[in-house]
């Protein structure tokens, strides 16, 4: 009997030092998780509150910082090419809603409800999602040498398709800068969304198809009425995470590809302001950029996401 | 078996056909590139279309040691291998802290490294770059491999901090009992029971180290560190002045080929853990 009490007495002390911060949990986190946050906040935290430092001084990076208030955010909003730059990422990222959206959920209902071959799923899984693991160095050169005008296969297949009137004169980097640019920002991104949208097509509980079935329900109706329902939520989660990541990245793409040109055709505010800030060294009004994309993008992204919320709840 | 309608016969085929399609768009262009750059100059200008005479596998030769690809290749896997062992070394533990231990702010910084998933590494690229120049880091891969490392450090932390959760106290209990240390702890029972979690973010990280372009064009110019990707945008933009495109091409075939092969074998995972990646920030 006392044994028994004992071990009891004993096991409990052993559960409380599951949860007890003891001196060598104290010890472990000093080792690995002080250094880990203190990184993490050096690289990756501090650089948010110097950007927003600096962005109200003007400094080149070397000489010393002098404070000049707001004047780095008003040229920045009376600079046409910041403006271009703007309207530039909203059409891309528009266009790319437009086209990934529709794509996905074309592929998405299509691999999942078309009643395909096992074959045939997993190969279109494996292609379409390709893009997602290649570098953008290596998407961007292999896009411009296939519209390349001297040596590309985009004018041969024009020719081949008699469509010989519509080659840009001048190659459709330069000429249809923008198009491309969203037709491959887009063959990138619809792997992925993809195969999210496929999961969440999938985790819809089959007894919900069947007891449908037998309330006579046809194929185009169960996908009006169940599918589409039940995947909306998803949707609606690509919409702003589409959105909130080209505002940010999109220059990822086009940094390689075009670097803005022609003539900042192809200017995006990412770009902007890495230009600014690591070629030109303006770092105080690259900074005061890079804060104003920060807050465009999570003022948009909030907003749409506020917007699409509502419309769900209707 | 239902009988098909005529009608949903050909919305079928019509889809089908559109498949196929955009599974060219992806597939033509990679194929063109491979059997282009077996391709001499020669044969690039006569026709974009036509297969190669004969293979010119120099052009490879031409690419690994005439354009400095292997060093590239070389330089890639020390940041890959070394911003790996960091980010294990770093995401593990701070997972087991903030799943495992009871302590006031344990809550805030769960919070903080949530929140952080959401900061758009390219916005952070020129404060970084003068707070590294300032600290003379700047063209070190070691820089790279800190970054690479960092960045990736929250979303690994999100993944592994649930499946640590799910590990039953007591397993570590009874290692308590037997007087384990923390440390052994944490490698002898935590680390093997999230193996398949730690594959997938290992994976994950790999593939974005190998493939990242901005920041270590940002951070090196020194021609002797280039990793792949800058490496590649640097023959190519050399390619003004002397051109060889079946050396660039075959350059770009070979950066391919090491993501190509986990993909081919790990495609399942990938998927997964980038579709895991997305629903987070949604």
């Amino acid at each position: 009997m006392q044994k028994d009490l004992q071990l009891k007495t004993n096991k409990m002390k052993n559960i409380e030092s599951v949860e007890r911060l003891t001196s060598s949990k104290k010890r472990f986190i000093l080792a690995f998780g002080v250094p880990t946050f203190m990184l993490y906040f050096f690289f990756c935290i501090y650089p948010i509150f110097s950007s927003i430092f600096t962005s109200f001084h003007s400094w080149s990076g070397f000489s010393d910082m002098e404070y000049i208030g707001f004047e780095n955010y008003l040229n920045i909003l009376k600079d046409p090419v910041f403006v271009k730059s703007a309207i530039n990422d909203f059409t891309i990222v528009f266009f790319k809603e437009i086209i990934i959206i529709s794509l996905v959920m074309l592929f998405a209902i299509s691999l999942t409800k078309l009643r395909l071959s096992r074959a045939e799923t997993a190969f279109y899984r494996f292609v379409y999602y390709f893009p997602n693991i290649l570098s953008v160095i290596v998407i961007a050169n292999v896009w411009a040498f296939f519209f390349n005008p001297r040596i590309g296969v985009m004018n041969e297949i024009m020719k081949l398709l008699r469509l010989e009137f519509l080659i840009p004169e001048n190659g459709w980097l330069v000429e249809h800068t923008l198009p491309v640019i969203i037709f491959i920002a887009s063959w990138c991104g619809i792997g992925l969304y993809m195969i999210v949208l496929i999961s969440a097509i999938n985790n819809v509980p089959a007894e919900i198809y069947e007891s449908s079935e037998i309330d006579g329900a046809g194929q185009w109706s169960q996908l009006v009425n169940i599918t589409l329902p039940s995947i909306w939520s998803q949707v609606r989660f690509m919409v702003v995470s589409i959105l909130y990541g080209s505002l940010a990245s999109n220059m990822g793409l086009i940094l390689p590809l075009t670097n803005g040109g022609p003539d900042n055709a192809s200017i995006v505010m990412g770009l902007y302001v890495y230009q600014k800030g690591i070629n030109l060294y303006r770092v105080g009004f690259a900074n005061a950029a890079a804060v104003c994309l920060m807050i465009i993008s999570i003022v948009i992204s909030l907003s749409s996401n506020y917007i699409l919320a509502r419309r769900e709840e209707k | 078996m239902k009988t098909q309608s005529f009608g949903s016969f050909i919305s079928r085929s019509l889809i089908r056909i559109f498949l196929a399609f955009w599974s060219l768009t992806v597939i033509f262009p990679l194929v063109w590139l491979v059997y282009s750059s077996l391709k001499n100059n020669r044969e690039f200008y006569e026709s974009p279309w036509k297969l190669p005479d004969v293979l010119r596998l120099e052009n490879y030769q031409n690419a690994w040691v005439t354009a400095n690809i292997s060093s590239y290749f070389l330089n890639s896997l020390i940041v890959v291998f070394g911003a790996l062992v960091f980010y294990l070394i770093m995401s593990t533990t701070t997972s087991y802290i903030l799943a495992k231990y009871k302590f006031r702010s344990v809550k805030f910084f769960q919070n903080f490294y949530l929140a952080a998933m959401m900061i758009p590494g390219v916005l952070l690229l020129v404060p970084l770059y003068y707070q590294m120049l300032a600290l003379k880091l700047t063209d070190r891969l070691i820089t790279l491999i800190i970054l690479y490392a960092v960045q990736g450090v929250p979303f690994a932390v999100f993944i592994l901090t649930g499946f640590i959760k799910n590990i039953h106290n007591s397993f570590i209990e009874a290692a308590l009992v037997d007087g384990a240390s923390e440390f052994n702890i944490f490698t002898k029972i935590i680390l093997p029971f999230i193996k398949a979690p730690i594959f997938i973010v290992s994976l994950l990280n790999i593939m974005g180290s190998w493939n990242e372009f901005t920041t270590a064009l940002t951070f090196i110019r020194d021609e002797t560190k280039y990793t792949v990707p800058i490496g590649l945008s640097y023959l190519a933009n050399t390619m003004q002045y002397r051109t060889d495109f079946g050396a660039l091409f075959a350059s770009l075939v070979i950066s391919m080929v090491p993501v190509l092969v986990l993909y081919a074998f790990f495609q399942k995972q990938l998927q997964e853990g980038t579709a895991a990646n997305e629903g987070v920030k949604g």
